[in-house]
Order: structure tokens, then sequence, then C-alpha cells
């Protein structure tokens, strides 16, 4: 049946020509991928041009489908098929694998390249060949499988026109076309229309002409996972439901449990997690706190603490977003309130003494007010959420210090103004922290085991990623991998001209980089998170921009001041 | 064996088949009935392309052979390549399917241009090869809706003399609205209209429902026809123009004919 | 006589538009409902008018050139596929006339859509017709060519669609030279209009070039 079916599709020249054009299409690109990557070395641009495929892949797949089973449906073959007891359902069945394969052969091609160039580029993390290898499946064969059976449903029961008519419909929602209809009512409203457009834009990677962070890599989180598998199951469910089958019960069962696996997924796509969205939408990292901060005129307060925290414990669990659970041991026990600064999109979902006891608390915006009847020694919040800016999902984690992804004491004002955060450095504290997240995770506390991390800091950072250490006697540095290949990591004798530079402009800066942890942030992040290249603390240095060892150096000197007088 | 019992199908306001009841067993049968009577939703139904909305169909045979009223083939494949492919469907077993596809297409004579393309086929050799791919696997029922229509006379004897070659042991069954052709081939006769078996029989039978009810009468007496009759034909004979009349009253001025099934087959539907 | 004739092309016209169904009417949404609604909005959310203008200038065309294959394309479609082919072109061997007025007509809608732009907003666009009107053709071109050599509405459609996301929208460096969009609002009416006479002569040969090949071949 499989071989028939294939001479069938190979000898329709129709569906056979565009789908040889398709697989060439995904060699050529490829190659012209990888030609631009011999240019610049950049990886990531080399893999953001080939993603260009899923969207050719989408839309060819989606035609040689429609095509393919119009044909059966238009060739008045159809009824005789049908008279042979069942077996058309299975010749469908066979035909809609043997279209399947296309994408999959597409998505070989393309994993063939990046290994190729995986293992030419010097790049030795491993952890991007698995990313990039997850990325391909997600878009180019999952998305190509979901055109597949989208065009064979849509064979089957609706007219031609009517066909390409919805399917260039769904395109429009799904491309960066349609961004511009969104915008304006959801940015006018505060409703996030967006959401519709998600609903099919995330079947494949939205704003191809952006390259992503490159520590995080291309858009492949959890909910994204769902909602091609909802998809699939779904349109698979309805395609099952068009068969007739003698054997009801089979159908049933059939359609029942494809019904199910589909809302499992709809479930986890609603629970959405942790993202970034750089394009225009109003939950992008550009405009999410914009939007909040503009709709929730919530009172912008400062206010000291009237207590001390003498130690952090904290257990954060990353995946779709961070759920965390911190204990907080105070020192100069009062009654009365005890004032704290959260991130507002964390929502706390339990406040507990030392013994478990529930306690009063009220959540305003930005900040927490808990009410303990008698004097307590540690304080315990339960709370999850996500930033879309300082994001924590399955595949990235930019959770620095001085940003409340964890509760400060007092009252701080978060934004400085649009687009940027405030730096907030609360005193210096002990913190025992434990990370479970399916990526390594670096931070400037030492790591004590596995996934724990321990030391004293007022700037507990903890990145995860596309990150690799690298190995040197002097210096505690952190790189995104992919700008090792471009020679824009942090190396030691950047550092080393680095200190140069400081100690020419100022000789009593009292700033020794050798004792600072060192970590590589992506660009787009440290400009939209503070404004500028550099995040000082006392103990790390983040740092965006390696072009210039006497900006950075002016950018330290400049950094450590602020940060002193914050102190 | 095929049995039908109180069969039913409805589609939105229509009900196509209204409680048909049928046994067959070997022979070769002829379904007779107007356009819309339910002769394709009947055979749909036995075929199992639909399913009744009551009734049931019980039938000894898995394997049933149908050729469609519109029937057509993948126009880039070749016929034998087309046979192929409704063997590989009909689960013809692989070390025998070349031969069995080379014994239909030689029953039909297609076997000269097993190798062209089937958009090069004439109608009536396309609907040899429908034949063809009815009979492949040998099944013992066959199930033929409208074979003939658009046929030219030599293709519609072929197919006639096809049927007596295969018809041994199995039972098939025609649908037509040509009576001539069923006259030739079939034993027996099946009348439908508006979903209802109105008759079953022989073709004697159905004669014998024309009988007394035939006449020839002249034109000039055609103002004086009355009560219940059909001019079925007008005929010119001798510079004088008649008219073949089904009449269930007598024609005084009328001459009797012989009735033919076709008679029969239309005395049937006007009653 | 040539009114008559006229006037049974415009009745043909009709009758094919009129087998298209509510689906005749997708052009009406985008271009009268869509964009200037999108335009409306992003005024009135505070945009800069100067902005909103750019903008409105690139969603026009996007989305305008694109909608000349619509009616062409799916009206017709029986004159390239479907099995009342045979049929038409015993009547009719070439429908190209046809094609190109139901093309004008949608000139005309896309100057009403620049009048409603002006008296609405006050975004004066006439100095872009030419460079719209030339898109437009291309891909009405294409669209219509390659129904009539291929013979297939779908393939075409497809071909369009993948330009209209890849080649126009995309901005993929590669296929700059392929690209018809204009970066920037022309200061009059034949300002950068020197590549686009080169798209409106290879238009012409390939709609005179397919159309003789489908009278010859059909």
């Amino acid at each position: 049946m499989l071989k028939n079916n294939l001479k069938l599709l190979l000898k329709s020249p129709h569906i056979s020509i565009p789908l040889l054009i398709l697989l060439l299409s995904t060699v050529g690109i490829n190659l012209y991928a990888m030609s631009s990557y011999f240019m610049n070395s950049d990886i990531f641009a080399y893999a953001e041009k080939s993603l260009w495929l899923c969207i050719i892949g989408f839309i060819i797949n989606f035609y040689a489908s429609y095509e393919f089973f119009y044909q059966i449906r238009f060739s008045d073959t159809e009824e005789t098929i049908q008279s042979y007891h069942n077996v058309k359902n299975k010749s469908d069945m066979v035909s809609l694998l043997l279209l399947a394969v296309f994408p999959f052969v597409q998505f070989v091609i393309s994993l063939f390249f990046n290994c190729v160039l995986f293992s030419t580029s010097g790049m030795t993390n491993d952890s991007y060949m698995v990313h990039i290898t997850l990325v391909y499946f997600l878009y180019i064969f999952l998305g190509g499988v979901t055109a597949v059976i989208f065009g064979a449903l849509t064979a089957r029961k609706i007219k031609r026109i009517v066909a390409y008519t919805i399917f260039a419909l769904v395109l429009f929602l799904m491309s960066g076309i349609s961004a511009f209809i969104f915008e304006g009512p959801s940015l006018s409203s505060s409703i996030n229309f967006w959401q519709i457009k998600y609903f099919f834009a995330y079947l494949l990677p939205n704003n191809l002409n952006t390259i992503p962070y490159d520590d995080y890599g291309f858009p492949c989180e959890l909910y994204r996972w769902n909602l091609s598998l909802f998809w699939v199951l779904f349109l698979l469910m309805l395609l099952i439901f068009t068969f007739r089958l003698t054997k009801k019960k089979l159908k049933i069962i059939s359609v029942c449990l494809c019904a199910a696996a589909a809302a499992v997924n709809l479930t986890g796509y609603l629970m959405g997690g942790s993202h970034i969205e750089a394009g225009s939408g109003i939950d992008s990292i550009f405009l999410s706190d914009y939007v909040y901060y503009k709709n929730n005129k919530t009172e912008v307060k400062q206010q000291s603490a009237d207590f001390k925290i003498t130690k952090y414990e904290m257990l954060l669990n990353i995946s779709r977003q961070l759920d965390a659970e911190v204990t907080m041991s105070l020192s100069d026990h009062q009654k009365g309130t005890y004032l704290f600064t959260l991130y507002h999109q964390y929502a706390v979902s339990n406040v507990t003494d030392e013994s478990g006891n529930p306690l009063k608390y009220s959540r305003s915006g930005d900040y927490i007010d808990i009410k303990p009847d008698s004097s307590i020694s540690k304080i315990k919040i339960k709370y999850s959420g996500y930033s879309s800016v300082f994001y924590s999902s399955s595949q990235g984690t930019a959770l620095p210090g001085n940003f409340p992804f964890y509760p400060m004491a007092g009252y701080y004002d978060l934004k400085a103004k649009f687009g940027e955060y405030n730096h907030i450095f609360a005193p210096k504290t002990e913190y025992s922290v434990t990370v479970n997240a399916p990526q390594k995770i670096y931070s400037n506390l030492k790591e004590t085991g596995d996934h724990t991390f321990y030391g004293k800091t007022n700037c507990p950072v903890f990145a995860g990623g596309l990150y690799e250490e690298t190995d040197s006697d002097e210096y505690h540095i952190c790189n995104i991998s992919s700008e090792i290949l471009l020679s824009e990591e942090i190396t030691p004798e950047f550092l080393d001209d680095v200190q140069k530079k400081i100690d020419q402009l100022d000789k009593n800066s009292g700033i020794h980089l050798k004792d600072y942890y060192w970590l590589k942030m992506s660009l787009t992040f440290c400009n939209q998170a503070f404004g500028n290249n550099v995040l000082y603390s006392e103990d790390g240095i983040m740092l965006s921009s390696v072009d210039s060892p006497e900006e950075t150096a002016k950018s330290i000197i400049e950094q450590k001041k602020i940060y002193d007088n914050a102190q | 064996m095929l049995k039908l019992h109180n069969c039913k199908k409805i589609f939105k306001k229509k009900t196509a088949l209204n409680g048909f009841s049928c046994e067959f067993d070997q022979g070769i049968y002829g379904l007779l009935g107007p356009n819309g009577s339910g002769k394709t939703t009947l055979m749909r139904c036995i075929c199992g392309i639909m399913d009744t909305d009551g009734g049931n169909i019980e039938s000894d045979e898995n394997i049933i052979g149908y050729l469609p009223q519109n029937f057509g083939m993948f126009k880039t494949l070749t016929v034998y390549e087309m046979m192929d492919y409704f063997a590989t469907l009909k689960n013809i077993p692989s070390k025998t399917k070349e031969e069995e596809i080379k014994r239909c297409l030689e029953l039909v004579n297609l076997t000269e241009v097993m190798n062209v393309k089937t958009k090069g086929l004439s109608g009536g050799m396309i609907r040899r090869a429908g034949i063809a791919q009815a009979i492949m696997g040998d099944p013992n029922i066959l199930i033929f809706d409208e074979p003939t229509t658009g046929l030219d006379p030599e293709e519609r004897l072929r197919f006639k003399n096809l049927l007596k070659k295969i018809k041994k042991d199995k039972t098939i069954l025609i649908s037509t609205h040509i009576v001539s052709d069923v006259e030739a081939i079939c034993n027996q006769l099946i009348v439908i209209n508006q979903g209802k078996n109105i008759y079953q029989g022989s073709l004697e039978e159905i004669r014998s429902a024309a009988k007394n009810k035939v006449y020839i009468v002249s034109e000039k007496y055609e103002d004086q026809l009355e009560g219940n009759y059909f001019i079925k034909d007008r005929i010119s004979k001798d510079n004088e123009n008649f008219l073949y009349v089904l009449s269930n009253s007598k024609i005084k001025f009328g001459e009797p004919a012989e009735p033919g099934v076709e008679d029969g087959y239309l005395c049937l539907l006007k009653n | 006589m040539p009114a008559e004739k006229l006037i049974r092309s415009i009745k043909l016209i009709q009758l094919n538009l009129k087998s298209m169904g509510l689906l005749y009417f997708i052009p009406y949404v985008f271009l009268f409902l869509i964009l200037p609604l999108s335009t409306y909005i992003s005024l009135t959310s505070g945009t800069a008018k100067e902005q909103c203008f750019l903008n409105s200038y690139f969603q026009i065309q996007m989305f305008c050139p694109f909608f000349a294959v619509w009616w062409t394309l799916f009206g017709f479609r029986e004159f390239s596929e479907g099995k009342m082919r045979e049929l038409l072109l015993v009547y009719q061997k070439s429908i190209l006339k046809e094609l190109i007025i139901v093309w004008v007509y949608y000139i005309l809608h896309m100057i009403i859509m620049l009048v409603l732009y002006l008296c609405l907003f006050g975004f004066n666009y006439f100095h872009s017709m030419m460079i719209l009107t030339i898109q437009s053709f291309a891909f009405f071109s294409v669209g219509i060519s390659l129904s009539f050599l291929i013979k297939n509405i779908a393939l075409s459609f497809v071909i369009c669609i993948l330009y209209e996301l890849i080649g126009m929208f995309g901005q993929i460096d590669i296929l700059q030279p392929i690209s018809m969009l204009s970066l920037s609002f022309p200061q009059n009416f034949f300002d950068g209009i020197v590549p686009y006479l080169f798209i409106l002569l290879v238009s012409m040969i390939l709609l005179i070039f397919s159309n003789l090949f489908a009278k010859k071949y059909a």
C-alpha cells in the first residue's frame, strides 16, 4: 500500500515537483545559511536563516497533502476504494504517513547540516545541539506534520477555494504580517488580543527576522510543545472522525484518546509559562511591564525595612515558570508589619512562620505586607510565576539578584523608567539555594553540591541556558557558548586589559576584577533589563559587550559608584 | 447469498431507501428503476460505502466487487499500475497479484493497453478497466451500477459476453435504466421505485405485468384516449402514424400487442 | 460591435465572480475594513501621524497587490482546471480580455480605498499609485500566467503566497533583488519608478507568453 501510494505521489507532478523543490530548498537554504556562517561565525544567524524552512515547509506540506487527498477524492476512484471494506481508511493513514516523511526528511537534512557545523565550529557545549534538535523537531517536523494532517482533513470535507481561503487566513494569522491587527487594539484596550494570534503563530517560530538571545536560543518552551501537540492531536481527532469505520468502537476509542490527549496539551498551553516575546505584543519584553504599570497605577513606594534578613533558604523549581519556596531568617524580631518587595508577576500562594502556621498578608502590586500576630523568627513564602524580561523557563534562566525575583526586605521602586529596571541592592546576607532546573545553573554563589549553592552576597545571580564556564586560574568566567565562536566572550586577556584601564582611570577604585564572578549576558537582555552594558554587584559583574576595554572600565567604575552610594 | 431486510436510508429531507427488502441467490439480477429511485444508494449500502438508517444487510461474503456509476482512475498511472493499486487495496497476495491482474485485463480485453497511462483511454476502455478491478480477487458478489451507460453497441455487447463468461457461482447485480441490456443478460429483475422493491420476478413475469395492456392505436384516435394510459412510442408505418400505448383499460379502437419487458416495467411503475 | 462585446464580457465576468459566493467579498474585508480600521486604531492609540502614515503604507503594499489575484484566479478557476474547462474553451479560447477588465476593476477598488484614506485620515497615498498598480499587475500576471501554464490554480495561489510571505514581507537578504516592497514613500508620482518599469515589462511579457501558450496547447 505504501509502495502504491508512493508511486501515485511521485507520478503526480503537480505534487511531487513542489515536494522535490521543498527538499532542494532545504538543502539550498542550509547551504546558503552555512555560507553566511562561514563569513561571520555566528552560529545562531545560521540557525535563524535555516528556520525559514518552517514556513516554506508548512505551506508546501499543506498544499501537497491537500492536493494528494483531493486527487483521490475527485478522481472518481474514491467510491471504488470505499467499497473495499475499511481499506480506504488504512490507505488514507498510509498516505498520511507517507506525506509526513517529507517534513521528517527536512528535519533530518537541517539537523545534518547543523551537526556538520557544530562539529567544525569548535563549539563545545552539547546543549546547543540538543537545543537545535528540539527546535528543528518542534518547528520543522511537528509544524510540517500539522500541515499534512490539516491538508488531509480539509481535502476530505472542504471545497478547493474555501480550503485555500482558510489556509491563507491561518497563514495570515501565523505570520508576522498580521501583527498590526493585534497591536493597536491590544494597546488601546489592554486586552491581550495577541493570544488569538499566538494560538496559531506559535506553531512556527515567530519573528524570524529577530535573532534570539544567544544564551536562550530559539523559543521552544514546554507550552509551545503543548500547542504543537494539541494541533496535531486535535486535527487527527477530526480526521478520524471523518472516517467511516465498520468497527464503531474502534473509532470512538481513537477519537476519545485523541481528544483527551489534545485536551491535556491544550491545558498545558493555556497554563503558559515563562518565555521571551520579542515582538510588539503587550506581553513582550518591551511592553509587558509598561502596560502593567500604566494600567495599574499602584502607589510606588520606597521604604527601608525595620528588620533584617540574616539568611535566605531558597528552593527554586524552574520548568514552565519559577515555583519558589523562600524561607527568611529574621533578626530584630518585632511585632508589626514586615514589608517586602516581590515582583508583581509572582503570585503568592502561602505565607507561614517557622512552625508552619499561616500568617496574614496582603499583596499590592510589587509589595507584600506580612502581619504576624506574635513575634516570629522566620517567614516562609511560597510563590510562583514569571517575568517577561527576567525569564525562568525550561530552556533558560536569567534571575539577577538586583531584581526582586525573591522577597526583598522593604519597599523598592522597581521601575526607573520605561524599558529599564532599578538596580535594587539588598544588604549582604547568607544564601543557601537549591535550584532544580532542566538546564545547568550558573551562579556567583559557590556550588556546594548537586544543584545547591551557598554564599554571602547582596546580589545572588542565577543564570541558565547556553552557557559554559571558562577555565581560568585567575578569573571565574561564564560565557555564552555561541559568542565564543564570535570571539565575543569574556576572556582573561580582556579582563586584564579592563583592569589596566581601571587602574589608569582611577587608582583608588579598589576594584580587583579577579574577585568577581563574571557572567556574559546578551546585549538585548542587558539593555532591556538594566539600560546599560554592565550590572555591578559586590561579588559579580554581568557584562553584555566586550568591544572596548576602556568603555567597560568606565562603566564598571560608574556602576560601582552607584552601588556604593546605594549601600 | 445476499439478504436485505427492510433497508432504510434517509438523506436530509429525502428518503432514498424506504424499507427495501430482497434476497439474492446465485445468478444475474437486473435492478430497474427510474432516476432517483434509489438504485445507486442501494448498491452503496450493499457495498458498505454507506450505512443504512434502518433494517439490515446480510451477506456470506467478505469481498464484493463493485463498479460505481462514476468510475475513474488516476490519470498519471498506467492501466497495469492502476490494477496493481486496486489489487493491493484488495489484499490480493503479492505472489498471485501479477497473474490475477493479467487474467482480469485479458478477460476485459485490455492487455494491449496495459502499459498505457489511463488518461489515454477511451470511455469504454475505462469502463472495462473498472470491470477488471471489480472481478479481481474473484469475489462471489458483483455489483455494477449502470455499467453500460455511455458505451457504444460494441462495448455493450462485449460487456454482456463478459458477464456470461464470469457468472458461474456468482451473484451479480446490475442496475440500469436501459431495459434492453438486462433483457439479454439477467435471470431475474427487480423493480425499485421511491426506495421500495415494487416487483421481483423473472423476465416472463415482468412481461406478464403488461399483458392485455399494450395497444397499437392509429394517431387519429389520439384525442379519444381516456383513463390511465401512457404513450410509449410513435411509430410510422406505411405512411401512417401509430401510437404504442400502455393502458389499464381496454382500448376498443386499438390493436392489442405482445408486451415486452420494458412494457411490463413501465406498467409496474405507472401503477 | 465593440460595445456589445464589452457588455458580453462584463456579463461573463459578473457570472464568474458570482460563482465565488461569499469568497468574493474577502478583498473588500481587507481593503475597506481591516486596513483602514487598523490605521484608525493606531492613530487613536497615540501613534505619531507620520509613523502611522508609513506603517499604513507598508500594510497597503502587503495586501493590496496580493489581492489582485483573488478574483482573477478564483473567479475564473473553471477556465484553468475543472470539468467545465473543456466545454468553456469551445466557446472562448482566451479569457485574457476579461481578466484584464477584472484587474482594472480591482484597481478601481484600490483607488476608492486611497480616497477613503485621504478623506478619513488625511493620508494621501496617490503618489504611490503607480507603484501599487505595477505591484498589483505583477501579482496578477504571475498568478494568471501560472494558472495558464500549469493548469492548476492552487499551485499558482501557493506560489503567490510564498512570494508574499517570504519575498516581500520576509525581507530575507538573499531575496532582496526580487522583493517588490518599496521601503520609502515616493515624493511624486514617478519617484522610484524605474525598477518597477522593469517589473511591469517582465509581467507583461509573461502574461502574453502564457496566454499564447494556453491558446495553443489548450
